[in-house]
């Protein structure tokens, strides 16, 4: 226990159901699954134990308690979400960790009644089920699902609680069936319908399957992932005595067993055990003071994977009052290289403050400092590339033509000493064009463009000259690769300039590829006021 | 029109009343009575009406499917076997059940999920999985004639994978199958037909495409169609629906179960097919009255703390939930519902 004037809190098992003072800020683990979490012979108070049976003692449950007069308390005690709760260490402020297990049920049970049993300010849940599916599968019920659809529905489940900001720890189903211990199976065989039961068959490899496919859901949702079967560490011994022994006909979890268990999520650096406590507060980086509406955010990250974070919670108070954004994200999504970053859109002007915090199987860490900052503005746009045109052209009101600028709303195109201001709405997603209406000289000019938007000017482009000739004929012509082979091309020079290909020079030998082709132009000419004509001499 | 709604009783099922016997499967045989396969504490049970029938079941062999004939029953499911599994099928035609060896041909080292195909009153083949595991199931089916099994004929062998497997014949005597296929990414529920030269349709999926998990469709022939109902996950939580089968093509009737139905089993009422489902949050059981195209005529509802299914049967004017006993000492739990007319 950490030396402080604060009163010690007891670790604490909360009633199903029940909640502490928030003000205790426990870390709270919701225990999710089916008989195996619940624990055996303690199913809900009202449930669907007959008057007759008791608790089995072998559970750590009450000793000889009827159900029927069960508390909520009792019935709490019987799995392994009080075992849990009981080995966590000293030295943390609480933990509840809180039994939500429902004999019997599947994943497509589990799916559906999660939502009833996580909520915002839960921080871990603890999953493991699957176990009456695989019955379900190995006999070839009619309400079977797919080995495969079990893991996925265990995946659903973990985006819910995801969702809510939890971190999860999920665990392979506890098995039935005793592939490696063969003797075990003839426990199974009570002279019930069915024994020895289908999921004592030695051969069954499914449930080892699906362990596999929940270490790949872990691995793909980086969490934690524990197998409850494996920490039986193999022994024969260890199963007939932990895992089976006070339950022969359904192979549920003993006293050891669930201690085991508990044992095992232990390790899985939760909070109590040993090392650091609870992750530190973040550090805060951008944006800080004044700034533009660029809302990107970004804090250092942990040093220490094993203390990270496996979630990050991001508040951002605004302007108009309030927390406007407070959302949850997947470390492996944001975080790279020391550093997290998070982009929530452009943010309007006005004052803003802003904190987060990371969220593990430890629980949450503190918030950082609140962080606050203005926008006074935007960003300015940035630079852009001229286009068109850069050399010799024959057109004297030509298209001006260059690249769109990041965040431009208008472009002052320069020409000569003069300006004319172009919308972006001139733009494609890759070119723009503005045509000034004004005929040029011949003879040389000089252009250049400046990206512009409410914040202010992006960087003018250096200014470029071309040279505005007259067309006479003959002159140098503009082809497209596309323009190969003898007929008529162009008849006037606006319409030869600003196409983009080949120049050939008149008189000289040109080689054009076209597709494929290769076209050897010998000579060509253009009449005056008729059609061009280019003869093909290969 | 004034709604006439007979209020649901909604009671929770005090553990007193808990059932220690699991129901398998219910079906209703052509005189109405119902048949039920019951999982008891030492042994399974068949009850027809009020007649309970404990089975002598070799150990290592199970049932999950019966169907009812005119005189009698048909069972089927699975027995273990020195390399691997093979089909179990029981059949009662009076005087007691007698093993029906299973169709020959086994190419698979697993063999389950035995569907009895019942027209007619009449046992006329079976359709089942097989495969080497339990993830890459076809499935397979074969007619039962007086000279035994006729030849294996494959049906849907895609290696994904299939479970969930149900079967009826319709009016006009082609079968339909219905099964939840893992496509590789999600669970679809799909069908095949077997037309009555002997082909089967190539499976496919009965609803519209998606990337969301259909599981554990169930199956109903009724007027010159069938019914299926099924469960999805629609983004939130996992919810039933139903679709009509008719002139060869699949339809969705609109229906969408509440918050968290699974588990959709069917059988056939006095006046039409019903069809029972479990509600996880608040837990309880909805049973609707249907008619053969599906439209819902009534339902009723309750909610129980209890999973297990309860055989239904209906009264005057309600709907009598039972939690059969095996034992002779515990008398079954039974809760009653009455009718409301539209959900």
């Amino acid at each position: 226990m950490r030396a402080s004037g604060l009163a010690l809190i007891a670790l604490a098992t909360i009633a199903l159901g029940a909640r502490l003072d928030p003000a205790s800020a426990a870390v709270r683990y919701i225990a999710f699954g089916d008989s195996n979490t619940r624990g055996n012979d303690c199913k809900d108070p009202g449930g669907a134990n007959p008057p007759t049976a008791v608790f089995d003692t072998g559970t750590g449950c009450k000793p000889a308690t009827p159900c029927n007069q069960q508390t909520q308390d009792d019935a709490d005690q019987c799995g392994y979400a009080y075992r849990l709760v009981n080995q966590i260490a000293g030295g943390v402020p609480t933990a509840e960790v809180i039994n939500a297990g429902s004999g019997g049920e599947t994943v497509v049970q589990g799916v559906s009644r999660i939502d009833s049993r996580i909520s915002a300010g839960d921080d871990v849940l603890i999953l493991i089920e699957g176990t009456n599916d695989i019955s379900k599968l190995l006999r070839g019920d009619i309400d079977a699902i797919s080995p495969q659809e079990i893991a996925n529905l265990m995946g659903l489940m973990i985006d819910k609680a995801t969702a809510l900001g939890m971190d999860s720890i999920v665990g392979s189903p506890i098995r039935r069936v005793c592939p490696e211990f063969p003797g075990l199976c003839s426990g199974f065989d009570d002279g019930s319908p069915g024994d020895p039961r289908p999921e004592a068959n030695p051969d069954e490899p499914q449930t080892a399957a699906l362990d596999l496919d929940v270490a790949d859901l872990a691995s793909t949702k980086n969490r934690t992932r524990i197998s409850p079967w494996f920490f039986f560490g193999g022994d024969q011994a260890n199963v007939d005595t932990d895992y089976f022994q006070d339950d022969l006909r359904f192979g549920h979890i003993d006293n050891t067993g669930y201690l085991n268990l508990a044992k095992d999520i232990l390790k899985k650096n939760i909070t109590g055990t040993s090392g650091d406590d609870a992750i530190g507060a973040p550090n805060p980086l951008s944006p800080i003071g004044e700034t533009d509406d660029t809302g990107v955010f970004t804090w250092d990250d942990y040093a220490n994977p094993e203390r990270g974070a496996t979630l990050w919670q991001l508040q951002i108070d605004g302007p108009l009052g309030g927390t406007f954004h407070d959302e949850f994200y997947e470390h492996i999504d944001v975080c790279a290289a020391g550093t997290c970053s998070v982009d929530v859109g452009t943010l309007s002007i006005g004052s803003y403050s802003w904190k987060v915090r990371g969220k593990n199987l430890r629980g949450p860490s503190p918030y950082s400092a609140d962080t606050a900052f203005t926008v006074t503005g935007g960003p300015l746009p940035g630079g852009t590339t001229l286009v068109y045109p850069l050399d010799d052209i024959y057109q004297t009101d030509p298209p001006f033509r260059w690249l769109p600028a990041t965040s431009a709303t208008d472009y002052r195109l320069h020409v000569d000493g003069n300006d004319t201001l172009v919308s972006s709405a001139s733009c494609t997603a890759s070119l723009c064009t503005a045509t000034r209406g004004v005929a040029l000289s011949f003879g040389f000019h000089a252009w250049s463009v400046q990206p512009m938007n409410q914040n202010g000017d992006g960087p003018e482009t250096p200014l470029e000259a071309f040279d505005v000739l007259e067309c006479t004929m003959p002159f140098d012509l503009v082809l497209d690769a596309d323009d190969v082979g003898t007929g008529s091309f162009f008849t006037t020079c606006d319409q030869i300039q600003g196409r983009d290909g080949y120049k050939i020079q008149n008189g000289e030998n040109v080689t054009l590829h076209g597709g494929e082709e290769v076209v050897l132009f010998d000579t060509f000419m253009v009449e005056s006021g008729g059609a061009l004509t280019i003869r093909v001499d290969h | 029109m004034a709604a006439l709604i007979v209020a649901a009783l909604l009671i929770a099922l005090p553990h007193a009343l808990a059932a220690a016997d699991r129901l398998i499967a219910q079906t209703t045989a052509p005189d109405g009575r119902s048949v039920v396969l019951i999982a008891g504490a030492d042994a399974t049970f068949v009850r027809q009406g009020d007649v309970l029938e404990r089975l002598a079941l070799p150990p290592d062999a199970w049932l999950n499917r019966i169907g009812a004939l005119e005189q009698g029953w048909v069972a089927g499911g699975a027995r273990r076997t020195a390399d691997g599994q093979d089909l179990f099928l029981l059949l009662q035609l009076g005087e007691g059940p007698a093993e029906i060896p299973p169709p020959p041909e086994r190419i698979g080292r697993i063999r389950q999920s035995a569907v009895p195909i019942v027209g007619s009153g009449r046992l006329l083949g079976m359709a089942w999985l097989e495969g080497d595991d339990l993830s890459s199931l076809g499935v397979y089916a074969s007619t039962l004639t007086e000279d035994g099994w006729g030849p294996v004929e494959p049906v849907s062998t895609e290696p994904e994978g299939q479970v969930a497997l149900s079967g009826v014949i319709l009016s006009d005597g082609r079968w339909l199958l219905t099964s939840s296929l893992y496509d590789g990414a999600d669970s679809e529920t799909v069908w095949s037909v077997r037309s009555t030269d002997g082909s089967w349709s190539v499976a496919a999926p009965l609803h519209e495409p998606n990337d969301v998990p259909d599981l554990t469709p169930a199956l109903i022939a009724g007027g010159d169609g069938a019914l299926a109902a099924w469960t999805f996950f629609d983004g939130t939580t996992m919810r039933m629906r139903l679709s009509r089968f008719v002139r060869g093509a699949w339809s969705d009737t609109g229906y969408r179960g509440p918050d968290g139905s699974v588990y959709p089993g069917f059988f056939d009422g006095p006046d039409g097919p019903r069809l029972l489902f479990q509600t996880v949050v608040p837990r309880g059981w909805t049973l609707l009255r249907l008619d053969a195209r599906g439209r819902i005529g009534g339902l009723a509802r309750l909610e129980v703390g209890t999973d297990e299914r309860p055989v239904v049967e209906e009264n005057d004017g309600g709907v009598l939930l039972r939690w059969p006993s095996t034992d002779d000492e515990v008398p079954d739990r039974t809760l009653g519902a009455g009718w409301e007319d539209r959900p």
